[in-house]
């Protein structure tokens, strides 16, 4: 029987086992035998967030070098590499500050170390099994080997068959431990080509980063996870070297592993692999507090691109209870064809052509933002847009959400809890998640039970509360 | 509280589970030969049957969680828009979801299916539209009673009918915004030139749309033998058959069989187009023919591409243009097979000064695939695709949804069953082979979109203008 059914009598929640390692890896099984594949996500407690000042992108950075290899992995001989590594870093390093002189670099110079440093990494090359990393997986039949950084954590996941966890135990363990920084300034250039793509050639992407630098002016959410183009343009091997010395241990690290698997197998393979990894002292940067916004701030960005806008509120992140009620707000707003601005802003009004809600950007380890994000109608312009927006906002505080209209809400946070079960990924993802910002994997479990209880007051008192004028944030594009 | 339960738990493991803890640094053996067990998986099996009005249905129960999943293809994709009249499939499709039906107003159908948090949404491709339906199993009952409505007794509201061109009218002029969308879509537009393929929606064409348009391609296409159904979830197959031929079927009227669409005929002669925007980066696409899902080269063909750009961080176009050159962040090639006629591209997205440098390198790469590919580069690629097949069975939704397309696209009925093992039995020579046969420079059609700098770069390539 391929198809063994997931037991329904036991609760979800009572068949998720979770463990600490002694050296403080927190281990989340749980077993699926849906079909004979695995989720495997491991999570570290230190993203975008955790950078210093002038130095951003770091985290983003070292997650493509954590593809790179190890000591053992990607090299064909890791001693002579060392030497030319050390050249490598050298090199690029001294062309860095040529460079950074601006006008008054020498070109001469410039076009030495450029060459030098090519013919290094030309000599760096004969020495490397590149991409090995991708290799074996892709080789094992892996799907979805991928990393992705945030402003709170850094992950990184892979779907195998199941038959081969020893594979991904095998990699990850020594990844965590000595991942070796080759190709690196090649690596920053497609870095800074990703920024390109993704910030500089895309309006959207630009306006979310100008958004983020109004919504917040001290603390570190401010700033872009992929970084400043600057700073991306300095970082220098140290920088992600310390970074990971500082955060890649067991101690700050969540594992959660979902699907055909026998747990107690696979906790012994866990230790095996991972349990001689040692504990690090995990020191964050002071992160100042960010102070509550004392009147609204807007923000224009005059670029060629259709007119869009950004509108955000802060809030406080989850577990606080006002952070259930944004949800269910959220859900009101824009979740599905009747929601409220859907229903009247795209249809009725005509005055939207998208328009969306998102509760806790762009992190939730801090006070996060509430926003809606929407863009004009042909012909219609943001000014009109926004002021209806608030209309919207409006009826939230002033009268009680009808009984249907908030069960209907429910329903479908309920629902999208129970399609989110269907895979396991979104099931691996979600465990680790939660352990990882909350430091409690059992916030899903109890999750629908507390935004069973929110009551139209709450909805009321919650957009009186935050979704006020003083604290708006708003950043549009504008044809110049 | 909740914490300190949490801890408890945890302490209590504790006991037992003390790791083992070995030297600092454990030295393990090469990760690329560990031993692993054999993989023994049966996938279930799905049921398939034709229904007495010519509707298929592809079935799988499965009762994990209380959820059921209806896809119904429908062949009435774009390609099959009347010319002049591009937009017409995916508009019709649209407002048979908004417009109301039956009794019900197009915002009744809404709350409704909200208050259920019932999804039920048209998905347009060129082929077909598909028909997604996810709902709470306790729901089923009262959403198919909609769901029956909107295909039955459509009421194609005008309101509803003018949103829905203005939305899409918007998202036409929003590509612009967007250099990679832009240009994929142009690309698409030109290479398909003169054929359903290539006609997209514009403007123009979404204003000469008439509500009698769409009453008229909804007739033509929404009837029984042009349905093809897939089912997977919390309920039986008695329970679907009664839904489909009770409900939704009975004493629906089929309409003459649609006939196939021609394969496209290609461009003869090599062009290179190149649109100007003022953007940071280049986008440069290539397109060529290559073999169709039915010809025997279909095989060689997915490894030939595998190896050249879409397998990964070590496929020869990754590795070569974004990992060792530093070029590109987003690089690759695509294949898109289709039962009588296929397409093989590579792209780039670069800086505007990169763009020339990009595209020799990635033409480089396919002149040496000529030469020979090797026979380990062949068993990777065999291995990672064959390894990996099993995630097609991840959930009883993907293993009725792959079959019933197959189907509609008019795959051969083996082509699943058989597909491992004509993959294991492609060998070196005959990749090399289907290299040398198709990846013809005459034959490849190049488009960028980009800066002066980037089009003067391409000798002959011809400005192309777009209007929304």
């Amino acid at each position: 029987m391929p198809y063994l059914a997931l037991s329904e009598d036991i609760p979800l929640e009572k068949r998720v086992q979770s463990f600490e390692l002694s050296n403080g890896l927190k281990v989340i099984i749980l077993e699926r035998h849906l079909s004979p594949t695995v989720a495997l996500y491991l999570t570290y407690r230190a993203g975008a967030v955790d950078e210093e000042e002038g130095k951003t992108g770091i985290a983003h950075f070292l997650e493509h070098m954590m593809f790179k290899g190890t000591k053992t992995i990607g090299t064909r001989n890791y001693e002579k590499e060392k030497r030319l590594l050390r050249k490598i870093w050298q090199t690029g390093k001294r062309l860095d500050r040529e460079l950074k002189r601006g006008a008054k670099a020498e070109q001469n110079k410039v076009a030495r170390l450029q060459e030098a440093l090519s013919s290094l990494q030309r000599q760096h090359r004969k020495w490397v099994r590149s991409n090995e990393i991708d290799r074996l997986y892709t080789e094992a039949g892996a799907i979805n080997v991928n990393a992705s950084t945030g402003q709170d954590l850094t992950t990184y996941h892979v779907n195998l068959p199941a038959n081969k966890i020893e594979l991904w135990a095998r990699i990850e363990s020594e990844r965590m431990k000595d991942t070796v920084l080759r190709e690196f300034y090649e690596e920053r250039n497609v870095i800074l080509e990703e920024r390109r793509q993704t910030k500089e050639a895309n309006p959207q992407g630009a306006l979310y980063e100008e958004f983020m630098s109004i919504a917040f002016l001290r603390h570190p959410y401010r700033r872009p996870i992929i970084g400043f183009g600057e700073d991306i343009a300095h970082i220098q091997p140290e920088d992600l070297l310390r970074f990971k010395r500082n955060f890649y241990a067991p101690n700050n690290a969540t594992i959660a592993i979902v699907g055909d698997v026998d747990a107690k197998k696979v906790l012994f393979m866990v230790k095996r692999y991972f349990g001689s990894l040692q504990r690090a002292p995990i020191v964050r940067p002071d992160i100042p507090v960010e102070p509550a916004p004392n009147g609204e701030r807007r923000l224009t960005l005059a670029i060629q691109a259709s007119p869009q806008l950004i509108i955000g509120f802060h809030k406080p992140p989850p577990p606080h209870p006002d952070d259930y009620v944004f949800d269910l707000i959220e859900t009101l707003l824009s979740g599905g064809r009747a929601s409220r601005l859907y229903k009247k802003l795209v249809e009725e009004k005509a005055l939207a052509q998208a328009i969306e809600a998102q509760n806790g950007l762009p992190g939730a380890r801090y006070n996060n933002l509430f926003a809606i994000f929407a863009r004009p109608r042909d012909g219609k312009t943001n000014g009109e847009l926004e002021a209806a927006i608030y209309d919207l906002l409006e009826e939230l505080k002033s009268g009680d959400i009808p009984e249907a209209e908030l069960e209907a809400a429910k329903t479908k946070l309920t629902a999208d809890f129970i399609r989110l079960q269907e895979s396991n990924e979104g099931m691996a993802h979600m465990l680790a998640y939660n352990q990882a910002v909350l430091g409690n994997f059992r916030y899903a479990f109890t999750y629908l039970d507390r935004i069973r209880e929110i009551t139209p007051a709450d909805i009321r008192r919650v957009a009186q509360k935050y979704l006020t004028k003083s604290s708006r944030l708003v950043a549009t594009i504008e044809r110049p | 509280m909740k914490l300190r339960t949490y801890r408890l738990i945890l302490t209590a493991f504790l006991i037992f589970l003390t790791p083992i803890s070995a030297g600092a640094n454990k030295i393990w053996g090469d990760p690329g030969r560990l031993p692993y067990p054999p993989l023994t998986f049966s996938p279930p099996r799905v049921e398939k049957e034709k229904l007495p009005s010519g509707t298929t249905l592809f079935f799988l129960e499965n009762h994990e969680l209380p959820i059921v999943h209806i896809s119904i293809y429908v062949r009435a994709g774009s390609m099959y828009d009347p010319p002049g009249k591009e937009g017409l499939a995916e508009l019709t499709a649209q407002v048979m979801r908004t417009g109301g039906a039956r009794s019900w107003k197009g915002d009744e159908v809404d709350s409704i299916l909200d208050r259920m948090a019932a999804q039920v949404e048209p998905v347009s491709r060129d082929e077909m539209v598909i028909w997604k339906i996810d709902v709470l199993a306790k729901d089923l009952k009262a959403t198919w009673r909609i769901f029956c409505a909107l295909m039955r007794e459509p009421n194609f509201e005008p309101e509803k009918i003018k949103t829905a061109l203005a939305l899409k009218k918007g998202e036409l002029k929003r590509i612009a915004d967007n250099p990679q969308r832009l240009a994929f879509r142009e690309f698409q537009r030109l290479y398909f030139q003169g054929n359903a393929q290539g006609r997209l929606p514009k403007e123009e064409s979404l204003a000469s749309i008439t509500r009698e348009d769409i009453i008229a391609f909804y007739r033509r296409h929404y009837f029984p033998n042009n349905l093809t159904v897939a089912v997977s979830g919390d309920i039986t197959k008695g329970e679907i058959v009664s839904l489909l031929q009770d409900d939704l079927l009975r004493s629906w009227g089929n309409q003459p069989p649609l006939l196939p669409l021609p394969p496209p005929v290609w461009r003869s002669e090599k062009r290179r187009d190149c649109l100007l925007k003022d953007t940071p980066q280049a986008v440069v696409i290539t397109g060529q023919p290559a073999p169709a899902k039915t010809n025997p080269d279909y095989y060689a063909f997915e490894i030939l591409d595998f190896i050249l750009g879409s397998g990964g961080f070590r496929s020869r176009i990754f590795q070569e243009v974004r990992t060792n050159r530093g070029l590109s962040y987003s690089t690759g090639s695509f294949y898109r097979a289709k039962s009588d006629y296929g397409l093989f591209g590579t792209y780039v997205i670069t800086q505007n000064k990169s763009a020339p440098l990009a595209f020799s390198t990635i033409k480089h790469i396919l002149e040496e695939a000529k030469k020979g590919i090797e026979a380990k580069e062949v068993v990777r690629a065999q291995k990672a695709i064959l390894n990996s097949f099993v995630f097609d069975y991840g959930t009883p939704r993907q293993i009725v949804e792959r079959e019933a397309e197959a189907y509609v696209l008019g795959w051969p009925t083996d082509f699943w069953p058989k597909y491992p093992q004509r993959i294991t039995q492609v060998r070196a020579a005959s990749v090399t082979e289907v290299a040398r046969k198709y990846l013809i420079p005459e034959k490849m059609q190049v488009f960028i979109l980009g800066k002066e700098e980037a089009c003067a770069s391409f000798p002959h390539a011809e400005k192309v203008k777009v209007k929304p």
